[in-house]
């Protein structure tokens, strides 16, 4: 009882005052409430052919907009870099493999590969929201070493057949790898065993659909058949469909873009404001005072997991006021609500584009077709002639890009292969 | 990044949360008489407000107006400040949203998650393993003399009946849970006792058990022997087989909240139409709160009136009630008119950058999702665990909404929520903790003013980012 009368009735009696004199505003506020509701309504219809505002449907019951989370899974994806005019390379950062024998082996490419292997994939989920990306689907297929072949078969698959996917839970602006277990298929003498890695992340909330689909499709001419020599002419083969409902050309271009692994880019955290879109006459509605009681402050976050904080420093609880805070506003007119985004990206966008990409001197590429008209679902398969520089150093590494494009310029499938100068 | 969603309740510390029937004063007074007897309760307070009318003298309306404005504020304070018994301050929950969110008369939205890594399947079938097990306990009505609830044992559907037709199990756990007229949330002592040795049966899988703690007392999150584990009641009898025939526990405790004796208290909730038990969850309004601010306004005005009228004797007296009446009922219209509805629904937001976006997202049935909030014990509602207030949702999949569930020689064959895109059952021990560590970063963490991104990541972003997050404080 003497706790009661200590701690809670002077809150009570505070209340008790307020809510008289909430009482004898609410009287004013609702006469002036009514004077500019009529002249809203009156402003309104002086530039409206409508009596009432369009009728929305009741909200009631779902889970409010600030509660919910927000995530961005994404992947290295050529086709939406492409779609900011970046150069591209299909020698994905995100995707890689490794023989099961030997996992730390990172194989050079996703052209070389054995049948009959077992390997492990790995795929590198980002994350490029604030908001940690929980449950983050990963599908991996592949497909024959290609354009755009649409033969995609899971990479993965349980003991009954079914296809085998993985999740990921990502903090936000990080990543996260997970791993396939894949066993290339067994092929007959002649067959190619030359495969293009496709990762597909999803996550039923996600901010940005566009960055979801990443292709690993390189070939390391360094393997087999070999290094290359200076001036020596490679002929490669990438067969190309025509998925398209009618005949189109396809136009070819290539370069020798490859990612700087040095680039850096220093992002700024962007901060969107909201307030609350109230006319006068409905915030008037929300200015009675009331007492706001105190609250305990939010706990400590926890340090990031590879930090250990072997002692906590202790500090005096703070100070709990007997008495609530008076306001003149409501939590809906109090509203003021924050989202946050990385900006900045523009930097690295100019480093990148202002890099020349061209083939070095000496190198060319010649197609034997180059603009073939695809006929209605047509499968062909196109020869690149690539010369390597005769003046090449020994022990370099030229990557090239064969990019396919439709009429309209669109993509449609790219291969990486790299030419290793014999030492 | 720390957030500031609106919350109102704040949960307090054993000793200090208490049930309305704990309440001491004139505000437990009239609060438990009038859940005790409603009608009584509101003819008794007419007969006390005409009696105040024809007396007509100010010396007593004005202590006992404002004795009864405090009485409806210190029942306000209670709500928001006692009600809740304090277990984490911050906790997470993975499961699947079982029935849609729902508004409820205080403002606040409910929903009901299935936890992980159960499945529907595995509580009914092992529903059915028990009810086999207990067949001739649940036949002996001399176990069922428990009014209000049952005096005899309900009808026990036959083997075959109960393993091949969910109708009729479902009908069965209904008559076996009954019903107290006076608390629709009781449940019969036989049911608790059923129920709790369902829950056993599935916790006793080691790697199963990670969300033992929202299911029951669990001691390493509420430690024995300290007040805060004297202040929940006992759920669970160690001394029983749970796994054997005769599951029953005589342990008979006096439960403070209930202000009476019973036998264990389970601490979760079940779904009699699912056959599952779930975790409750409520993002809060304050609906009440308004309600009550609303009342003692219009019992000043009452005071007020009166005084003024005061010549006109008890006329004078029922025209200030009436001109009380219509100020609750004008303040009422007035918030409603101007959306102070007591709601957690945001208003309308004007964006700094129009490229915000802004909307709220349908939630389904079905939907894998993790709650985020404050781990605590309703002392109302039977002392049931919850995430209350929850402070952030987050939306992990979709799955599909099976139509009807089917039952077959005691296989769930079709389980009413589909896990094709995520199968909560695949969720670990660890991956639980990573996930609730993940989010509590996220939830509580600072976010840097500047990182540094290497050109591959920048790239795999896709040189892009989109908002995300609501109402953070930016520290």
């Amino acid at each position: 009882m003497s706790a009661w009368i200590t701690k809670v009735l002077p809150v009570l009696l505070q209340e008790l005052i307020i809510s008289l004199l909430r009482l004898v505003l609410f009287l004013i506020v609702w006469l002036i409430r009514i004077f500019v509701r009529l002249w809203e309504i009156i402003k309104s219809l002086l530039h409206t052919g409508n009596l009432f505002p369009e009728e929305t449907e009741e909200d009631c019951g779902e889970i409010p907009d600030p509660f919910i989370r927000r995530p961005d899974p994404c992947i290295y994806s050529q086709t939406y870099l492409m779609a900011q005019g970046l150069p591209v390379t299909w020698d994905n950062p995100d995707i890689w493999v490794a023989p099961a024998a030997n996992p730390g082996a990172i194989e050079p490419d996703s052209f070389h590969l054995k049948d009959d292997t077992d390997y492990i994939v790995s795929v590198q989920v980002h994350n490029a929201s604030t908001d940690p990306a929980i449950g983050v689907k990963v599908r991996l297929v592949y497909r024959p070493w290609s354009f755009n072949s649409p033969d995609l078969t899971p990479v993965e698959t349980d003991a009954s057949g079914n296809e085998v996917f993985r999740f990921v839970d990502i903090g936000g602006m990080g990543a996260a790898i997970t791993q396939f277990a894949w066993h290339t298929p067994k092929l007959q003498p002649g067959e190619s065993a030359h495969f293009c890695l496709q990762a597909h992340v999803s996550h039923p909330m996600d901010t940005n659909l566009g960055n979801n689909m990443g292709q690993e499709n390189t070939n390391v001419f360094s393997q087999n058949p070999g290094f290359v020599s200076p001036g020596e002419i490679a002929d490669i083969e990438v067969p190309l469909f025509n998925l398209a409902r009618r005949a189109q050309t396809v136009a070819f271009r290539w370069d020798a873009y490859q990612i700087n692994t040095a680039d850096q880019v220093e992002l700024r955290l962007k901060v969107a404001h909201g307030t609350p879109n109230m006319p006068l006459g409905d915030r008037l509605g929300h200015i009675l005072p009331r007492v706001e009681y105190p609250k305990p402050p939010p706990p400590p976050p926890p340090p990031p997991p590879p930090i250990e904080i072997t002692a906590a420093a202790s500090q005096p609880p703070p100070r709990i006021s007997a008495f609530g805070r008076l306001v003149f506003d409501s939590s809906k007119s109090a509203f003021r609500a924050t989202k946050t985004k990385y900006e900045g990206f523009e930097s690295l966008q100019q480093v990148i584009l202002g890099r020349d990409y061209s083939l070095p001197a000496g190198m060319t590429v010649t197609v034997l077709e180059p603009v073939p008209l695809m006929g209605f679902q047509e499968e062909r398969k196109m020869t690149f002639r690539i010369q390597v520089p005769p003046d090449a150093p020994p022990d370099t590494r030229i990557p090239v890009n064969l990019v396919a494009q439709d009429e309209a310029g669109a993509l449609i499938g790219g291969v990486s292969v790299f030419f290793h100068v014999r030492p | 990044m720390p957030r500031d969603v609106p919350t109102y309740s704040v949960c307090a510390g054993p000793g200090v949360a208490r049930s309305h029937q704990q309440l001491g004063g004139l505000t437990g007074f009239l609060v438990n008489l009038f859940l005790r007897n409603k009608l009584f309760t509101v003819g008794a307070f007419l007969v006390f407000l005409i009696g105040l009318i024809i007396i007509n003298s100010p010396v007593t309306w004005i202590p006992f107006v404002v004795a009864l404005e405090l009485a409806l504020l210190d029942f306000k304070h209670w709500y928001y400040n006692e009600r809740l018994l304090c277990i984490k301050e911050r906790d997470c929950a993975i499961g699947t949203v079982i029935s849609p969110p729902s508004a409820g008369f205080d403002g606040d939205i409910k929903l009901n998650l299935l936890l992980a890594p159960f499945t529907q399947r595995d509580f009914v079938q092992t529903l059915l393993d028990h009810i086999t097990t207990n067949e001739a306990m649940l036949i002996d009505n001399n176990r069922f003399n428990d009014p209000p609830f049952h005096t005899s044992a309900p009808a026990l559907p036959v083997a075959n009946q109960r393993e091949n037709d969910f109708g009729i199990l479902k009908d069965y756990m209904k008559r076996l849970r009954s019903k107290d007229p006076d608390d629709g949330d009781a449940e019969s002592f036989m049911s608790k006792q059923i129920l709790i040795g369902v829950m056993d049966r599935l916790l006793v899988d080691p790697s199963k058990n990670f969300y033992n703690r929202y299911f029951r007392k669990d001691p390493l999150h509420i430690p024995t022997g300290t007040p805060l584990s004297d202040a929940i009641p006992q759920d669970f009898d160690p001394t029983v087989n749970w796994s054997g025939a005769n599951a029953v526990s005589g342990v008979i405790q006096f439960n403070p909240y209930f202000q009476k004796h019973e036998g264990l208290n389970p601490m979760f909730r079940y779904d009699g139409d699912h056959l599952v038990p779930y975790l409750h969850c409520e993002v809060e309004g304050y609906y009440l709160a308004l309600l009550i601010d609303n009342l003692v306004i219009a019992l000043w005005a009452w005071l007020i009136a009166m005084l003024i009228f005061l010549a006109l004797g008890p006329l004078g007296a029922a025209l200030a009630l009436f001109i009380a009446a219509l100020l609750f009922f004008l303040k009422w219209f007035f918030d409603e008119a101007t959306g102070n509805d007591g709601t957690p629904q945001p208003p309308d937001v004007d964006w700094d950058d129009p490229n915000t976006p802004s909307g709220g997202e349908n939630q389904r049935e079905g939907d894998v999702v993790v709650t985020y909030g404050n781990y605590i014990m309703d002392t109302e509602h039977h002392n049931f665990f919850e995430i209350h207030p929850v402070r952030a949702y987050y939306i992990v999949a979709r799955n599909s909404l099976g139509t009807e569930p089917v039952l077959v020689n005691s296989n769930l064959e079709q389980e009413e929520f589909g896990h094709e895109n995520f199968d909560p059952a695949q969720i670990t021990a660890q991956r639980a903790d990573e996930i609730c560590n993940l989010i509590t970063q996220g939830e509580e963490g600072t976010a840097d003013d500047v990182i540094l991104l290497t050109a591959p990541s920048a790239l795999s972003m896709g040189m892009t980012t989109f908002y995300a997050g609501a109402q953070q404080t930016l520290r």
